[in-house]
């Protein structure tokens, strides 16, 4: 592969608005994005009583079973089943061997509610999943959800685990309002641990349903009681927005930023729902890691990076990273939503980097030598980059984090690698 | 079908994916959703199976699937040629083109007056049947990839030997070493396994292909047919049953197998028929796995005295010609698990998922895949030949005991 060439085929980010426009590093991806079965997958398996039947070839149900075969899902005989379409079914529809398999799945299990998951092809021979689901729904008495999970509409599992997450509505009900605060989106790392835990436990406030990490449906039955929802990832703003349609529970927006102002505005939204003055304790941190910035500028001044596959809101972290005189040389992105562009147009005032389309690892190896970053966000193999000068700034501990500590973490991890990459690049030269 | 409450039968495509991966200078394009080719990496990884530049995905957007427009896997042919430049480009077919009815192979034709590399086209897209089917249809492709040889080396070619199942490496290192032993001969190549397109062009030098399951058969009838390469067919399972393998292979071709090691096993091993007389339980088996495994295993067990009770394939068996009539296949699983917690104060060698359903009373023994929990780190652990069946008494033994 040609690096040059590769790069030369890129759009720069003033030049895509939706990411249609954004293009591929090659015409073949290798491993290519995680699929929407997989984020449905991810969702089931954080509500405990939940079962979840894949409605697919063997191969998706075979992969599906393999991911699912963990202590959360029960192990090997636990919550997930499936029904395998074959030949007969793709002419003659699927609907009838689910609704016999699902009858033998509640002899056998127990479930509280089922995801019915649909995948690609069950879409393409068009078999109303969501009949079947609300009639199973009718014949059993229990919550029946059909999800739909076809890849080539959408670009990775992100929507999976969005749409399971929003087909929890369905089993909601009118709750008299109470104090506490659902946690909704939060499927990374564990909600206890976070800043936004201690500060609103300090502050006596009763946590509801933390849906999908670690809630029975019970819990999501009753979810409508809670005083406010904080949406902690944007695959939870959907079902926030029906809550507050339906019933009448407002949502703060606490997603993992990294700017500190972002972070000090969904604390004060939401103690402003919660109506308890601002604790102190979240204006010590403020101005505890505003100084920790301050510091790493000087070291962070014309740092440069490529911005891989994570799970953060990739322009909003970006505009961070430049603010701190950091220079992006390629951005990698699934998604560009409405809400981003504001951070987007911030971003494009002050950089203008090249943009793709991420879970592309194969070609990646030919542009490094060309755009020669000292730093890579995401997932890659340490000793590849490092071989190039490059340090891999690992992220993912701040996916268990939601505050002051998470922008905390950052800056210290990317001071890290800003250093480890000058060593990295002394070694090379001594070397040479 | 019915439910699928563990893992189901792996499809053709997988059996097609994880074969064809096992041939270097070769690359494998997969015409189909992304989310496949990312889920099959853990599996396949656990396989042992590289993935790095070999496989990739085009990816298939709803635009692809309602047109039916195939230019995305036309621009993935021409860049991957020109990247990598591979002896051979493997392009896959997926659930979802199949359903629309891409015509993989009329683009495999088109597009080859302007490709260097081979194009072979792979409808296998997981509508075909298991893996079984795709495994087959893998070796008769690759079969075909031959050219011919003026000399005969003193080499043999392993055909049929499925990175897929259990142990597929230890198993091909076991057999080698015998073959080796009582032959002096050296391995050519093996389908497929640590193989490359180079070997495979070179594999009518060989003097004999060995067929070690009957998804190998059609590939190996091929290269006699066309190289006049003589075969044997059957997998040496157990101490007598390598010694007369062994001795096939010796007819063949015209020589006496040095095995010293095997006569002095056959003979150490006698006295387990005695077993059945002094114990007032009768030792009893059942064999769950693939079908030349089955057929292996039921053979030395019943030489190790035991009565073999039930006999599970875990692919289908209607392509297989002269069939143990003994031998189930269940399409539906709750039939499978109603069978396996059948038994009781059984030995049972099976894949780990059938060694889960059966009760505590019995005593297994993962010899097949799939597996769930296992790793396959050993590549000197066989099922197959000597080291095989030593594992295997290991194993009965503590059964017996407990009898």
């Amino acid at each position: 592969m040609d690096g040059k060439k590769i790069i030369k085929r890129l759009k720069r980010l003033d030049q895509v608005s939706c990411i249609k426009d954004v293009t591929q590093l090659t015409h073949t991806l290798f491993p290519g994005s995680h699929c929407p079965l997989m984020g449905a997958a991810l969702v089931a398996k954080g509500i405990r009583d939940a079962m979840i039947m894949v409605i697919g070839t063997d191969e998706c149900a075979y992969y599906t079973k393999s991911l699912a075969m963990s202590k959360d899902f029960g192990g090997i005989k636990g919550r997930c089943v499936s029904v395998i379409v074959d030949t007969h079914d793709v002419t003659f529809g699927s609907c009838e061997s689910t609704e016999l398999a699902f009858d033998e799945m509640i002899c056998e299990y127990n479930p509280a509610c089922v995801f019915l998951v649909t995948t690609c092809v069950i879409e393409i021979i068009g078999d109303d999943m969501d009949s079947v689901a609300a009639a199973l729904c009718d014949k059993y008495n229990l919550p029946v959800m059909a999800v739909h999970t076809e890849h080539f509409k959408c670009q990775d599992h992100i929507p999976g685990i969005e749409r399971t997450i929003s087909a929890c509505f369905q089993m909601m009900k009118p709750q008299q309002m109470g104090g506490s605060v659902n946690i909704l989106g939060q499927r990374l790392g564990n909600f206890n641990t976070t800043e936004l835990y201690t500060v609103l436990n300090d502050c006596g406030v009763e946590i509801g349903v933390m849906l999908p990490s670690g809630c029975d449906v019970d819990d999501i039955v009753k979810a409508p009681s809670a005083r406010v929802n904080i949406v902690v990832n944007e695959t939870a703003l959907p079902l926030a927005k029906l809550m507050q349609q339906q019933f009448g529970v407002p949502y703060v927006s606490f997603e993992r930023f990294f700017d500190i102002d972002n972070i000090l505005s969904s604390y004060n939204a939401l103690f402003d729902y919660l109506q308890i003055p601002l604790p102190q304790s979240v204006m010590d941190s403020y101005y505890r890691v505003d100084a920790i910035i301050n510091d790493a500028l000087d070291k962070l001044n014309g740092v440069s990076y490529i911005y891989g596959h994570t799970p953060f809101l990739p322009f909003e972290i970006n505009l961070f990273m430049v603010k701190l005189g950091m220079k992006p040389l390629l951005i990698q992105m699934a998604r560009i939503l409405d809400r981003d562009l504001v951070w987007k147009d911030e971003l494009l005032k002050l950089a203008n980097p090249f943009v793709t389309k991420s879970a592309n690892i194969t070609p990646l190896q030919y542009i490094y030598d060309e755009l020669q970053p000292n730093l890579y966000l995401g997932h890659e193999y340490a000793a590849r980059l490092q071989a190039k000068g490059i340090a891999l700034v690992h992220t993912d501990m701040a996916n268990s984090m939601l505050g002051f500590d998470a922008a905390e973490f950052i800056v210290n991890a990317l001071v890290n690698g800003a250093k480890q990459s000058i060593e990295f690049r002394a070694n090379m030269k001594g070397v040479m | 079908m019915g439910l699928c409450r563990y893992l189901p039968t792996p499809s053709d495509r997988m059996g097609l994916l994880w074969s064809l991966l096992s041939v270097k200078q070769s690359i494998i394009l997969e015409y189909g959703p992304a989310g496949t080719t990312h889920y099959s990496m853990g599996f396949l990884g656990k396989l042992g199976i590289e993935q790095r530049e070999q496989i990739f995905t085009t990816h298939m957007t709803e635009d692809d699937v309602i047109m039916g427009d195939v230019s995305r896997l036309e621009n993935s042919i021409i860049e991957l040629d020109e990247s990598f430049s591979p002896k051979v480009i493997f392009v896959v077919a997926s659930s979802t083109s199949e359903v629309i009815g891409t015509d993989i192979k009329g683009v495999c034709k088109y597009m080859q007056q302007q490709i260097n590399a081979k194009l072979i086209a792979c409808d296998v897209g997981g509508f075909r049947g298991d893996y079984s089917v795709g495994v087959s249809f893998a070796y008769k492709k690759i079969s075909e990839l031959v050219l011919p040889s003026d000399e005969r080396l003193n080499t043999f070619n392993l055909i049929g030997l499925s990175v897929g199942n259990f142990r597929a490496v230890s198993d091909k290192n076991e057999i080698v070493s015998l073959v080796e032993d009582a032959f002096n001969m050296t391995l050519g190549t093996a389908l497929c396994c640590e193989t490359s397109i180079c070997e495979i062009e070179h594999m009518s030098s060989a003097t004999i292909n060995l067929v070690v399951s009957a998804d190998g058969l059609q590939a190996a009838k091929y290269l006699k047919q066309k190289f006049n390469t003589p075969y044997v067919y059957g997998v040496p399972y157990g101490y007598a049953q390598t010694k007369s393998w062994l001795m096939e292979i010796g007819n063949v071709l015209g020589k006496e197998p040095l095995m010293p090691l095997l006569d002095k096993k056959i003979m150490e091993s006698g006295h387990y028929q005695m077993y059945k007389r002094m114990l007032k339980v009768s030792p009893k088996v059942a064999v769950v796995g693939d079908y030349d495994r089955v057929v292996g295993l039921c053979s030395m067990m019943q030489s190790l005295g035991a009565h073999v009770v039930m006999k599970i394939c875990l692919h289908t068996i209607s392509m297989i010609d002269n069939v143990d009539d003994e031998i189930v296949y269940f399409n539906n699983e709750s039939d499978r698990i109603k069978a396996l917690e059948s038994l009781d104060y059984t030995f049972i060698l099976a894949d780990e998922v059938s060694g889960m359903v059966v009760n505590k009373t019995n005593t297994t023994m993962c010899v097949n895949a799939p597996t769930v929990y296992k790793s396959q780190v050993a590549t000197h652990m066989p099922i197959v030949g000597v080291r095989g069946a030593d594992m295997i008494r290991e194993v009965y033994d503590e059964y017996l005991r407990g009898l």
